[in-house]
């Protein structure tokens, strides 16, 4: 181990490198074909959507966007979107530096509380705190309570930059005479930003997808509205047409995360810095940061597990469903495993499409296998819906139809592990198998995949998470009988059957607490080594 | 008739992003024999790799090996149908695999067990390593492993990109050797790149400098330390004292005398009032106790490298530039001394531009 690491003082292959070979090779047109097919599967479903909003004719589009409803709904997402990732941005921040950069005792326990409330869905957070008081009903509340679910996407992030940052940059400007305080603004957090814009963006994307918290909690925004008018109207055109209006909302965020994540790339932060930077002292305060981070742990993790165990053990309403839960949970793990497995062998062929073969065309798609990223699942639902109905009858209303649209849904997070693992297999390794008699395939097979197997498993991972603890699209589109812990839950929770939803919520967070283990330490392996404590 | 050049390119070309890197470069590998193509970083000595190995495409020329054509203007036969071994400049061994499953990685399955395997690790000297990972050997011995790995299935020709560069320079010098004794016993035409002109002189049978996309000279390491066939290529190659001289039949006058002189290599011939310059190198520049009538100086400056040493000397004729003598280590003059200087063999005469 040592000694190949001292026979090797440069690094293997820098990525400008491989980019530049790797521009202009030619693209195996089979590859292209499967991965245009990917982004088409992706961007059809929203394009029936989109027809059908403008089927119905001028005067009721007219009549259909401009009510007072679509001012309320506009007013309050956008509201709510604008506080709440201010808050998130606010106390994510505030948390990663306590965590990283003082001398806060604990810190190792509070980095990993910190970051946990992100593994509890939102819905069953504000289904915590609605059970014990329906004062958090409306604006406050709903703000409060998505604020304390949301704010690990700013700090995970931030909290990385603040790991890997150079100590020698604070220290220069501490000896060019500047104080803690304005080093931290005029250093500190500058260096941060990308990731905090990223985090921000994330947020605010995760906020206008939100339904199940925000229904919970009585907020009405456009995902409430969107499913109202579709289970309980069933009116297609309008929910429709909310839908659209939506996506347009979304977009002006797709582009400003684009603007970001461009500029992300040159900026990030190698991993490894040469020695743990220094950490502020915080003398008596650490007592009060200390009971600030005791204090949000409490509301954010705290509050809403206590409340579910507290009902699992107090329910009474019903006695213990065993036989559901079992089968609602067995519902779950086979609709997780098959999302996982499709998703991971949809997001492989973009990926391979993007790191092998760069150009324009494989940009463009993956960029449109991206979208979902940024599309709320109500509308990604509805738009598999109305393809199917108008389209493809057979499918809808099956299972195999709510498997594609979880495939959808977390296409971008599968293509994200599956990038990285194939970034960081070279592709020397590929010609030295070309070179020894092996096709294309072949090469794939036998030196890449076994090297990039732990990337799918992530990937693959994150796919059945957020499928076990998806709650719109599975409301939307689960079929007929089909019944899943979210559904039960929500069958349950939206009823005010406090006591009967609790199991299905406690093995939900059960079943995806595996996965949540196995990729927090995978990712503390790509965030780079931890300093030692 | 001959048996067909394990390698023959001829006229290959090739740009990226309009900037050319190739240009008609023509190349003949002997075979058996170890052909080492020099040239300085970003000369395009990888991608000339990369064209004969098939992971690029050329954009115009022909490239045979063994007889085939496997590039033109209508042909690209895949890299693993070309028979062309590849060792990567860090060896890029599979690090899922043993030793013993990466150089069996290009076997057919059946040959795998046949012993080949065990062969290869005997001539690279590793045979007690088959059952170890690549992340538990030193750095040479990854590079044997690679080499063994590309001589696996026989191929008629191995090439070799920088092989010893990501290699300690205490390391580099055996491995080399290591290397060189395994493609000599297994037979094999290799071609290797380098920017390394030490590396290149003392290992290949042939030396190819490239430059400006193109092949300046191709011949054996001593025939091209020698006669280089120009100024720009003789200081490439090494350290070169170039004077102002004017040519007569078959000497030189310059500010160190009459030099006696060998033909010019690249063949211009002087130009007609018999201007020339004078290429010496510095092992044939000696420095002696002063002696009347013969060309003096003083030294300016030494530099020690243990086994030999240079001194600049600046001679007493101000038309003369300063020159570099290479003295044995044990017989470096001070700075300050005065010296005669004394030229022993043969000088080249290029015609002055």
């Amino acid at each position: 181990m040592e000694a190949a690491r001292a026979h090797a003082p440069r690094p293997a292959w820098s990525a400008n490198r491989w980019r530049a070979r790797l521009r202009g090779r030619s693209t195996p047109l089979a590859l292209l074909a499967v991965a245009a097919a990917v982004a088409l599967l992706v961007l059809l479903p929203l394009g029936f959507l989109m027809e059908q909003a403008l089927s119905i004719g001028i005067s009721q589009v007219d009549a259909l966007v401009f009510r007072p409803l679509v001012g309320t709904l506009l007013l309050n997402t956008v509201l709510l979107v604008l506080v709440a990732t201010s808050a998130c941005t606010a106390l994510g921040v505030a948390v990663a530096w306590c965590v990283e950069r003082t001398d806060l005792p604990g810190r190792r326990a509070w980095a990993v509380l910190a970051a946990l409330p992100i593994t509890v869905p939102a819905f069953v957070t504000s289904y915590g705190w609605v059970s014990i008081t329906p004062a958090v009903q409306g604006f406050g509340g709903a703000a409060l309570i998505v604020t304390l679910a949301y704010y690990p996407l700013v700090y995970l992030p931030v909290a990385a930059v603040l790991r890997g940052m150079d100590p020698a940059l604070e220290e220069t400007a501490r000896s060019l005479g500047m104080g803690p305080w304005r080093t931290f603004l005029r250093v500190t957090l500058p260096q941060t930003r990308l990731a905090l814009l990223g985090g921000a963006l994330l947020v605010a994307v995760h906020l206008l997808s939100e339904f199940g918290a925000f229904a919970m909690l009585r907020f009405q925004t456009f995902t409430t509205a969107i499913y109202d008018e579709y289970r309980l109207s069933f009116d297609g055109p309008a929910a429709s047409m909310l839908a659209t209006v939506l996506v347009l909302l979304c977009l002006v965020l797709l582009l400003a995360e684009l603007a970001a994540r461009g500029r992300a790339r040159y900026a990030r932060v190698d991993t490894g810095a040469p020695r743990p930077p220094a950490r502020a002292q915080l003398g008596r305060t650490r007592w009060l940061a200390g009971g600030g981070l005791a204090l949000l742990s409490g509301l954010a993790l705290g509050l809403p597990l206590v409340t579910l165990v507290y009902w699992l053990l107090h329910g009474g309403s019903t006695s213990f469903p065993v036989a559901t839960l079992l089968s609602t949970a067995g519902t779950s793990l086979k609709l997780g495993l098959g999302a996982a497995i499709l998703t991971t062998l949809l997001a492989l062929p973009v990926s391979i499409l993007t790191v092998r073969y760069p150009s324009r065309i494989a940009t463009v798609l993956e960029r449109a296998a991206y979208l979902p990223y940024a599309l709320p699942g109500i509308v990604i639902a509805l738009s598999l819906i109305v393809a199917s109905v108008h389209y493809l009858p057979t499918i809808y209303d099956t299972t195999q139809l709510l498997i594609v649209a979880y495939a959808i849904l977390s296409l971008p997070l599968a293509l994200v592990a599956t990038r990285a693992a194939l970034a960081q297999a070279p592709p020397v390794h590929e010609e030295i198998a070309r070179s020894l008699g092996c096709s294309p395939l072949q090469a794939l097979v036998r030196v890449t995949l076994p090297r990039i197997l732990p990337g799918l498993g992530a990937a693959a991972a994150l796919v059945f998470l957020a499928t076990v603890t998806e709650l719109t699209a599975t409301l939307l589109l689960a079929p007929i009988g089909t019944q899943t812990l979210a559904t039960q839950f929500w069958a349950d929770a939206s009823t005010r059957a406090f006591g009967a939803a609790a199991p299905y919520a406690g093995l939900m967070v059960a079943i995806s607490a595996f996965p949540t283990y196995l990729l927090t330490r995978r990712l503390g392996a790509i965030l780079g080594p931890r300093e030692a404590r | 008739m001959n048996p067909p050049s394990p390698l023959s390119v001829s006229g290959l070309s090739k740009a990226f992003a309009d900037r050319p890197v190739l240009a008609g470069l023509d190349l003949e590998v002997p075979a058996g024999s170890l052909t080492a193509v020099l040239g300085p970083s970003g000369c395009g000595k990888t991608t000339l790799l990369r064209l004969i190995a098939g992971f690029e495409h050329a954009d115009g020329g022909t490239i045979s090996v063994g007889g085939r054509v496997v590039c033109d203007e209508h042909t690209h036969v895949a890299p693993e149908d070309r028979g062309v071994g590849f060792v990567a400049q860090e060896g890029a061994l599979f690090p899922h695999l043993d030793v013993a499953a990466n150089v069996g990685f290009g076997l057919p399955r059946a040959r795998r067990r046949s012993g080949r395997v065990q062969e290869l690790l005997e001539l690279v000297g590793l045979s007690d390593f088959a059952k170890r990972y690549p992340h538990e050997l030193s750095g040479g011995q990854q590079q044997r492993v690679a080499l063994a790995r590309a001589l696996a299935p026989a191929p008629g020709l191995v090439l070799l990109d920088e092989p010893f560069d990501a290699l300690d320079a205490s390391l580099r010098a055996q491995v080399r050797a290591e290397v060189r004794a395994v493609l000599r016993e297994s037979g094999a035409t290799a071609l290797l790149v380098t920017h390394d002109q030490e590396e290149a002189l003392s290992l290949a049978d042939v030396v190819a400098v490239m430059r400006d996309g193109a092949i300046a000279q191709a011949s054996d390491p001593q025939a091209l330390y020698r006669d280089p066939v120009d100024a720009q290529l003789a200081r490439f190659l090494g350290e070169a004292v170039l004077l102002s001289g004017r040519l007569h039949a078959d000497h030189a006058e310059t500010a160190l005398g009459r030099l006696a002189t060998r033909g010019d290599p690249s063949g211009n011939g002087p130009s007609t009032d018999g201007a020339v310059t004078i290429m010496l190198r510095p092992e044939q520049i000696l420095c002696r106790e002063p002696t009347p009538g013969t060309p003096h100086g003083r030294v300016l400056a030494t530099q020690f490298f243990g086994h030999d040493a240079t001194a600049r000397i600046s001679l007493d004729d101000p038309s003369c530039p300063e020159i570099t003598a290479r003295a044995a280590g044990h017989r470096l003059p001070q700075v300050g001394e005065q010296v005669s200087v004394v030229v022993e063999g043969t000088a080249l005469a290029y015609p002055s531009k």
